[in-house]
């Protein structure tokens, strides 16, 4: 009897603390108006609260300097960025570009880098450990971040070889360009809508486009159909009419892909044999594919489409 | 051979058709409308069998039955109207941006399928129930939202644009491209389903002290923007759904924000975490990027709005007059402004020295796209075609000098200056800019 009653006790117990549980987040006395989502826990915003602001909150404990960052710099960086930082191809140049942003047109180009542009230096902490590496973010750690911080100032001659950077040292830095920024005071350039004798017509100067430099190849487009419209058309008809069978090889169709058998069949007469096969049928597969909506034409397409497809596999 | 006129070239093909089994005179015929055409000269395509009144095919034969195409997707003759981006813009295609084909689009929507892209690390494919919306910072409930809890939330629709500020970017130093895809292509517009910001901000228990909130995305590139409380409690939009269905991966789903009238990029996507906080982060978002460099050397920063930009969409240079002198047209195009309502927009042939109101036509809503049309005859001779917008505030779009002479040519963003089109005496059209 003591036993089942405390059995009894101990089970109610549990019911307290499991609706404790489950309802205290919708159910506490301050919750919002519809009561949805759930209590945020200081556990759960740790893991996500990764942002640093511009004055250097959020920054992590830890170190990292020069010596460390050149080394995995040249790793982990260098292919877009350029050994020095001047960057490689497109992708984006680093260090360089001082006194350069007063340049327009005629005297060269703005070279925007992190020493040139970046008003402050947490955000470039933030920034690489949330974005960098390119093709594998979220990857380094702390420590890391801070000696590739260190190493991107020492490229662009902010800091010395011995510079060490943390969670105190960063927001102490000045940066170049800090003071150069400042609220958009827009609408500027002021327009009127004027309606008749606007512009002295003398003056005006008429600039032609580049040419050679816009990929233009849909200017044409309503002119015939290029090669790449006939895959098109064709993927949407394969697609449609014949993948039911060829995805999954169905009744012995060749599948898609299985390169050695479409290899053979092309060999026994080419292209334009194919083609006529799948219009008159053959084997278990009717006239047409059984699209019997199907033109000539579209056949044509569909096939071409499913070759290329082997083809790029 | 006697020279025949067109009328004696048919009418000769017709005498030698009538004596012929149908399949020889369709042949016969083809063949010989070809031939006339090419005799004659005639500069259009030929005008074939095909093109007269028959029984065409399509009417004599069944077609496709339902779920031949479960999602369904446009006609096949429409295969050309797809985004597009500039190869040589960006070091790959993974942090890039495809261009909307306004050319090929009607009315004010444009189809999810062809909403230009901008990513910073590609697509990810995020499962909705794996989705999380985490808010914090100066709120006295921080909260975590899935998917199914914010849907539940009361739910708005509302039609806006959406636009790169790098639009016609790649102009400000001079006209290099020749299509409209990639001079105005960075936009797009579209009937937007959600919840609205300050909603789920009065949820979570906003401090009076909260000014700032840092929006954060869950792809790779994990990309932040700092809004000002006063955007967030407006009008900005925790949107799950776009033209009716829910997001395209490229757009955002499960969740993005959407900021009205914003530079696109503050519309963070794969939205996953808002920070309330007293002060902007400053993050490479608004500090190396997004920020316009004036001539003097200093930049301006939080330049949010999108002013009243506009361009026509017929004539253009993929859709030229060729072969339409003296009939009708209408000069059709589209404006929109960041800050409202158009009200007005008017349309120039002679680059911008007298000017005629066009009519808006269709839904007028702030913050979307706008149609305007302008009913016109062309006599054939050359035009320089100009369009110009006029919201709600009264903001006149600038001429391109006008921009310039405050913005320099280094600004990048914000281009919004009435736009030239040369549209020649062969119904050809070239972008150009006058200065």
């Amino acid at each position: 009897m003591m036993v089942r009653f405390a059995m009894y006790k101990f089970l109610n117990l549990c019911w307290i603390v499991v609706l404790s549980a489950v309802c205290l987040p919708t159910m506490a006395k301050d919750a919002g108006t519809y009561g949805l989502g759930r209590a945020a826990t200081e556990t759960d915003i740790a893991v996500w609260d990764i942002d640093v602001r511009f004055d250097g909150a959020g920054l992590p404990a830890g170190n990292g300097n020069v010596a460390q960052g050149e080394m995995l710099f040249d790793a982990k960086c260098s292919a877009c960025h350029g050994d020095f930082g001047q960057g490689e191809g497109r992708w984006p140049p680093l260090a360089g570009g001082n006194d350069t942003l007063r340049h327009q047109g005629a005297d060269g180009r703005p070279e925007k880098t992190v020493g040139s542009y970046w008003p402050y230096v947490p955000p470039l902490f933030d920034y690489i450990r949330r974005a960098m590496p390119y093709a594998a973010p979220k990857t380094l750690t702390d420590e890391e971040t801070y000696a590739l911080v260190a190493y991107v100032l020492r490229l662009n001659e902010i800091v010395g070889d011995n510079f060490t950077a943390n969670a105190q040292s960063l927001p102490q830095i000045v940066m170049p360009n800090r003071d150069n920024f400042f609220f958009d005071p827009r609408p500027d350039s002021p327009n009127t809508a004027c309606m008749e004798d606007c512009v002295d017509t003398g003056t005006l100067r008429l600039i032609e486009s580049i040419t050679g430099v816009t990929p233009s190849e849909h200017l044409g487009i309503n002119k015939e159909s290029s090669a790449e419209k006939i895959i098109n058309v064709g993927a949407v008809h394969y697609k449609a009419s014949c993948a039911v069978c060829h995805a999954a090889g169905v009744a012995g169709a060749p599948r898609e892909g299985d390169s050695v058998e479409w290899k053979r069949r092309l060999q026994v007469g080419g292209e334009a044999a194919l083609i006529d096969s799948v219009i008159s049928g053959k084997g278990l597969m009717p006239p047409r594919g059984g699209g019997a909506h199907l033109s000539d034409e579209d056949i044509t397409a569909a096939a071409r489409y499913l070759i290329r497809l082997e083809k790029s596999n | 051979m006697k020279r025949l006129s067109d009328k004696e070239l048919l009418s000769a093909v017709a005498r030698k058709a009538t004596s012929m089994s149908v399949p020889q005179r369709r042949r016969f015929l083809q063949a010989g409308m070809i031939v006339a055409g090419t005799a004659a000269g005639i500069a259009q395509t030929p005008r074939t069998v095909a093109d007269t009144l028959q029984v065409k095919a399509w009417s004599k034969q069944l077609g496709r039955g339902v779920v031949s195409a479960p999602y369904g997707s446009p006609s096949r003759h429409e295969a050309h109207v797809v985004r597009r981006n500039v190869p040589w813009l960006t070091a790959d295609t993974v942090s890039s941006i495809s261009f909307t084909p306004l050319h090929e689009l009607h009315g004010i929507i444009t189809p999810n399928g062809l909403v230009f892209e901008r990513y910073h690390a590609g697509v990810p494919e995020i499962p909705p129930e794996q989705h999380q919306l985490l808010i914090h910072g100066l709120v006295t409930r921080p909260l975590v939202l899935e998917m199914n809890d914010l849907m539940r939330f009361p739910s708005v629709s509302v039609i806006h644009f959406l636009e790169c500020p790098a639009n016609g970017g790649m102009e400000w130093r001079g006209a290099q491209m020749e299509a409209l895809q990639f001079t105005h292509g960075m936009i797009s517009c579209c009937e937007w389903t959600g919840v609205p910001l300050s909603v789920v901000l009065q949820e979570a228990g906003l401090k009076p002290e909260g000014k700032w909130i840092l929006a954060e995305g869950a792809d790779g590139a994990g990309m932040t923007r700092s809004i000002p409380i006063e955007k967030a409690l407006d009008d900005a939009l925790l949107a799950y759904a776009q033209n009716g269905e829910r997001l395209r991966p490229e757009q955002g789903y499960p969740l993005r924000l959407l900021n009205p009238g914003w530079e696109g990029n503050t519309s963070v996507k794969w939205l996953r975490r808002l920070k309330v906080g007293e002060l902007p982060w400053h993050h490479r978002e608004e500090t190396s990027k997004y920020t316009d460099l004036m001539p003097d050397g200093r930049s301006r920063r939080f330049t949010w709005v999108q002013d009243a930009n506009s361009v026509i969409l017929s004539p253009c240079p993929e859709k030229p007059w060729t072969g339409m002198i003296g009939r009708f047209h209408e000069i059709r195009g589209i404006a929109w402004s960041g800050r409202g309502r158009i009200k007005r927009v008017d349309v120039s042939d002679d680059g911008g020295v007298n000017w005629r109101p066009a009519q808006l036509k269709g839904p007028v809503l702030s913050k979307a796209l706008t149609r305007f049309v302008l009913p016109y005859e062309w006599d054939g001779s050359p035009k320089l075609l100009q369009s110009r917008a006029v919201d709600e505030t009264g903001y006149v779009q600038p001429t391109l000098a006008q921009l310039r002479d405050i913005r320099g040519v280094e600004s990048i963003y914000h281009k919004n200056s009435i736009h030239t089109w040369a549209l020649s005496n062969d119904g050809a059209v070239r972008n150009v800019q006058i200065s």
